[in-house]
C-alpha cells in the first residue's frame, strides 16, 4: 500500500505534540528551565552532534549494547535451544528460567556494581543478564512449537535426528528466534542507558544524568532524542533484516491472512 | 476377490484387531473399537465412514506415527512401530504439511533427505514426481504461492518422489472445491495406472470411495468397525461422467448408503429403546 501515506499520518501526531509543547511555552504556563521549547532542543543538536560531544557517548552506549547483546543473543540461543533439544536440559532449567526472568532486571544493577565495579564490564553484564530473557526463550518456544504435523512428516520421511532438526525445526523456529532477538536487542539498550545513568561516566545515560544535574535542560532534551533516534534505528536494522532473511515468512503469513 | 491385484506370498498390510483408546485424564475416548483388514498389493482401498470416526486414527495407527491399544499392524509381514519405509501419508492439511520455507522443488526434495540417493538422482526423481502431478514449470515457486489444489499435488509428488509402496490417503480432497476435486481424482487415477504401488485412501465422501476404489469399506462411528464390504466392479479407466452415471456406480452409493443409514438409525434408536431398524 502507500508508504507515504502511512508516513504523513504516523507525523500528525508527533507534530501535534511538537505544536502544543511549543505553544505552551511561548504562552508562558511551563518554565522555560524546565521544559525547553522544540525548537530550542531541535537548535542544540547538530551542535552537540559537531562538537563530537554526543557522538561520542553515543559510541560509548552502542558499544556496551553491542557487546552485551551479543553475549546475550549467543548464550539465549544456545541455551534455549539446548533445552528445547535435550528435553533433560530443559526440565533442569526450567525451574530457575521461571524464577530469575520475572524480577525486573534493572534490579542486577546493584549486584553488578559490587561485581564488577563501575567500568564496562559492570555495563556489559547487567546488559547481557537483562537481554538474555527474549531470545532464550524465544529459541526454546520457538522450536517446541513447531507445527506437529512437520513432525509428523519428519518421521515418515526417515530425516533421523540431525537432519529433523536442521532442516525442519530450526528453520520453522526462526521467526520466532529473531522475534526474540530483535526484543532482546531494545531491552540491552533500555539497560545500557540505565546503567550508565546509575552509574556511569560515559555514554549517553551518563551524560544525561550530567546535563540533568548541570541543568543544561536543552542538552539534556537533545540527548532524549538521541536515544529515541538509537532506538528507532537499531529497530528498523533488525526489521529490515528480518525481511530479507525471512522473506518467506512474511509471504507464509501473510497469505493465512488472506 | 476384487478386481484387479493380490497376488504374491501374503498381503502387502494387515490391520489385525486394531483398537485404540484416548485416554485424557479422567476422559477416555475409544476411537476404533476393532478393525481387520488387509490391503493387496496394487490395490486401491478405500475406508468410508462420517466425520470423526477415527479414520486419521486408523491412518496414524497403520503408518507408525500413534501406537494402536491393541491389536497390530503388518507391512509385508513385519510388524508396524515406528513409521516403515516404504509407505507414505498424505495429510488432508497440507498447508500445515509443506515447508513453508523451501521451495516446490525444496519440499520434494525434503523427502529423498533421509535416504542415500546421489543428489543428481534425487534432482531427478523430484522433477519426475513434480511432472506428473503437472506441477513442473512451479518448482522455483513456494508453498504458499500456490492454491490448496497444487499444495495439495505438492504433497502427493513428495509421496511419488519417495516412490511408496502404499501411499496412505487422509481426506486428501477433502477441502478442495468440487472441480478440482474431481481433477485430482483423475491425476491420482492416471498416475496409478503407470505407477505401481497401493492405495489406502479414507474419505467422508460415498461417491469418491466408489468412484477411485477397487474396494470399499464402510466404518461406522466411533468406535470405528467395519459394518460393510464392497468390491467395486466398475471399468476402469474411470470417467467422472461416464461411471458416476454408471447403474453400477449408482447401486454401489446405494448400498453403502443403505449401510450407513441403518447404521445410524439403529444407534439413534437404541437410546430410545423403540427397537425400530430396518
Amino acid at each position: 500500500m502507500s508508504r507515504g501515506g502511512g508516513l504523513v499520518r504516523g507525523a500528525l501526531p508527533v507534530a501535534l505534540v511538537l505544536g502544543l509543547w511549543e505553544a505552551a511555552l511561548r504562552n508562558g504556563l511551563v518554565g522555560r528551565l524546565r521544559l525547553p521549547p522544540p525548537s530550542a532542543v531541535l537548535a542544540e543538536w547538530p551542535g552537540l552532534l559537531v562538537s563530537g560531544e554526543l557522538p561520542g557517548h553515543v559510541l560509548t552506549t552502542l558499544r556496551a549494547w553491542a557487546e552485551g547483546f551479543a553475549l546475550a543473543a549467543s548464550v539465549g540461543v544456545a541455551l534455549g535451544l539446548l533445552m528445547a533439544f535435550v528435553p533433560a536440559v530443559g526440565a533442569m532449567l526450567s525451574l530457575v528460567v521461571e524464577v530469575l526472568r520475572p524480577m525486573p532486571s534493572v534490579a542486577t544493577i546493584p549486584l553488578a556494581i559490587q561485581l564488577f565495579g563501575l567500568g564496562d564490564a559492570m555495563k556489559v553484564a547487567v546488559i547481557a543478564y537483562a537481554a538474555l530473557w527474549p531470545v532464550l526463550l524465544n529459541s526454546l518456544y520457538g522450536v517446541r512449537g513447531v507445527e506437529p504435523r512437520l513432525h509428523d512428516v519428519a518421521r515418515t520421511f526417515h530425516l533421523g535426528w540431525w537432519r529433523t532438526v536442521s532442516r525442519i525445526l530450526l528453520p520453522a523456529a526462526l521467526p520466532v528466534i529473531a522475534t526474540g532477538l530483535r526484543v532482546s536487542s531494545r531491552i540491552a539498550l533500555i539497560l545500557a542507558v540505565t546503567a550508565e545513568l546509575v552509574a556511569g561516566q560515559r555514554g549517553l545515560g551518563a551524560f544525561l544524568a550530567e546535563t540533568q544535574l548541570a541543568v543544561r535542560t536543552s542538552e539534556m532534551y537533545a540527548g532524549i532524542l538521541t536515544v529515541a533516534a538509537l532506538g528507532f534505528g537499531l529497530n528498523a536494522l533488525f526489521v529490515a533484516l528480518e525481511r530479507r532473511v525471512l522473506a518467506w515468512h512474511r509471504g507464509a503469513t501473510a497469505g493465512e491472512a488472506a | 476377490m476384487p478386481a484387479g491385484p493380490g497376488r504374491g506370498d501374503g498381503p502387502l498390510l494387515e490391520v489385525q484387531g486394531l483398537h485404540k483408546v484416548f485416554e485424557t485424564g479422567e476422559r477416555r475416548t475409544e476411537a476404533i473399537g476393532s478393525l481387520t483388514f488387509r490391503v493387496a498389493e496394487r490395490e486401491f482401498l478405500a475406508i468410508v465412514g462420517p466425520s470423526g470416526c477415527g479414520k486419521t486414527t486408523l491412518l496414524r495407527c497403520v503408518a507408525g506415527l500413534s501406537r494402536p491399544t491393541s491389536g497390530r499392524v503388518l507391512l509385508r509381514g513385519r510388524p508396524v512401530e515406528e513409521p516403515p519405509p516404504g509407505l507414505m501419508l498424505v495429510f488432508q492439511d497440507y498447508g500445515r504439511a509443506l515447508c513453508p520455507w523451501r521451495t516446490i522443488l525444496g519440499n520434494v526434495l525434503l523427502a529423498l533427505e533421509g535416504g542415500r540417493l546421489p543428489r543428481e538422482a534425487r534432482q531427478a526423481r523430484a522433477l519426475e514426481a513434480l511432472r506428473l502431478v503437472g506441477l513442473n514449470g512451479f518448482q522455483g515457486h513456494y508453498p504458499w504461492e500456490l492454491s490448496g489444489g497444487m499444495q495439495q499435488r505438492l504433497q502427493i509428488a513428495r509421496a511419488l518422489a519417495y516412490r511408496a509402496e502404499i501411499l496412505l490417503m487422509d481426506e486428501p480432497f477433502g477441502s478442495l472445491d468440487a472441480l478440482t476435486r474431481a481433477e485430482l481424482e483423475d491425476q491420482l487415477l492416471a498416475i496409478r495406472a503407470s505407477h505401481p504401488g497401493a492405495i489406502l485412501f479414507v474419505t467422508h465422501d460415498i461417491e469418491e470411495a466408489v468412484y477411485l476404489a477397487d474396494r470399499v469399506l464402510v466404518v461406522s462411528p466411533r468406535p470405528a468397525e467395519i459394518v460393510a464390504e464392497l468390491p467395486i466392479g466398475l471399468p476402469r479407466p474411470r470417467h467422472q461422467i461416464r461411471t458416476r452415471t454408471d447403474p453400477r456406480f449408482v447401486e454401489y452409493r446405494t448400498a453403502i448408503l443403505t449401510r450407513i443409514w441403518t447404521q445410524s438409525e439403529a444407534r439413534h434408536a437404541a437410546p430410545l429403546g423403540d427397537g425400530a431398524t430396518t
